[in-house]
């Protein structure tokens, strides 16, 4: 609550203020946005809270430069983007499909998963397989589909904070989704064999 | 061939897997903490800042402190023997001529005696020397009472007479043996020093 109401005190304090985005006002407006992009590719809440508190560090450092930002939001995501990879890259958390349990075996615990006791844990347990399979794409691709992945950005807007055009957004995730389905369909046929 | 049943089942499978992937919700607070790691960033900062402007204000006092000092000491040691010379040398009175006959004799030598000291440098040489220097030269000294007793003489007596005096007397005819006594051994007689110059 105290928290809260610090919050909204400096935001309109800095709205009263200035015109331009204060570090305050983007932490009140993009906070779970930034937190979102840093989760869809460290897939860990720790580790996505550490990188959106680096990121609106790194903005601190270049308030003065605040002014000058045409695009907020874009701006601010494509700074969580780089953050959240930095992080990923450091830490070495890339899982592949051969790390655990084996894809075959988490399609069986997915489709014999009760709905109403397990569901939670067969959420838990698809999103495990996606992410593996993910891991196992190109890296432009797995990075436009997993920024394609949070809900607050359009491919305009990836567009701009992975620096290519839109049509290669759009390619690049025709393709992930091409071989998402691929890999999918020769874990289902496994499974059909089994 | 692909099946498009199944290819639509598999696009279905994959978006329903997909809207969920980045759907995760942070702990509530995540606004709060960033704003507390902001503030502490930047009271950090600032206390850094602070130290830093103090270490740079402590360096310039010190730099300015060895500054002085050095030019203080480094003074001292430059100055040229010259410059002392010049302040040590005054106008020298001129040496009163004074009636009192006993005074004299010592003023003079003062004057000569070269003061003897443990281990004088050359520019105490020098400088003593100036100091101890008359004005004028030949130094005047006061005149003896020999010397003043000579002079209300010549100034009293006429000068014929003092013509006439001023001529030995003719000794007296003797024979030649007691002209051999008559005259004095003069090597035997101690000759006295003459006060006057």
């Amino acid at each position: 609550m105290a928290g809260k109401a610090i919050l909204g005190e400096m935001v309109l304090k800095s709205l009263a203020t200035e015109a331009a985005p204060t570090v305050e006002t983007l932490v009140a407006d993009h906070s779970q946005m930034v937190f979102r992009i840093a989760y869809s590719i460290l897939r860990n809440h720790h580790d996505a809270e550490d990188a959106a508190q680096e990121c609106f560090l790194r903005v601190w450092k270049h308030k003065d430069r605040l002014q000058d930002v045409q695009n907020a939001k874009t701006w601010l995501a494509r700074i969580a983007w780089t953050t959240s990879l930095d992080k990923r890259r450091s830490s070495h958390k890339i899982l592949s499909l051969n790390d655990g349990e084996s894809g075959t075996e988490l399609m069986e615990s997915l489709s014999d998963a009760r709905p109403a006791a397990d569901e939670q844990l067969a959420e838990r347990q698809k999103q495990q397989l996606l992410q593996r399979l993910i891991a196992g794409l190109p890296e432009d691709l797995a990075q436009t589909l997993e920024l394609s992945t949070v809900q607050e950005l359009n491919s305009a807007e990836i567009a701009e904070v992975m620096k290519i055009p839109e049509g290669s957004v759009r390619t690049r995730l025709f393709r992930a989704r091409k071989q998402l389905k691929e890999k999918l369909a020769v874990l289902l046929e496994e499974k059909k064999h089994d | 061939m692909i099946d498009p049943e199944n290819d639509r089942k598999m696009d279905e499978m994959l978006d329903s897997m997909l809207a969920n992937y980045s759907a995760a919700e942070p702990r509530p607070g995540l606004e709060t903490r960033i704003l507390a790691n902001l503030r502490e960033a930047e009271e950090k900062k600032a206390t850094q800042g602070w130290w830093n402007f103090k270490w740079i204000w402590a360096g310039a006092v010190a730099a300015a402190i060895i500054v002085a000092a050095v030019l203080i000491s480094g003074g001292h040691r430059v100055a040229p023997p010259t410059n002392v010379i010049v302040k040590t040398r005054q106008p020298a009175p001129q040496p009163e001529i004074q009636p009192h006959a006993a005074i004299a004799p010592k003023q003079v030598g003062k004057i000569h005696r070269r003061e003897p000291s443990a281990a004088p440098t050359t520019q105490q040489n020098a400088t003593l020397a100036l100091r101890d220097r008359p004005a004028v030269f030949p130094t005047p000294t006061p005149l003896s009472e020999q010397e003043k007793l000579l002079l209300s003489y010549v100034a009293s007596t006429p000068r014929e007479e003092m013509i006439a005096q001023s001529h030995p007397d003719e000794p007296p005819v003797v024979g030649e043996q007691d002209q051999t006594e008559a005259i004095p051994d003069l090597t035997h007689i101690p000759q006295k020093l003459s006060n006057t110059r």
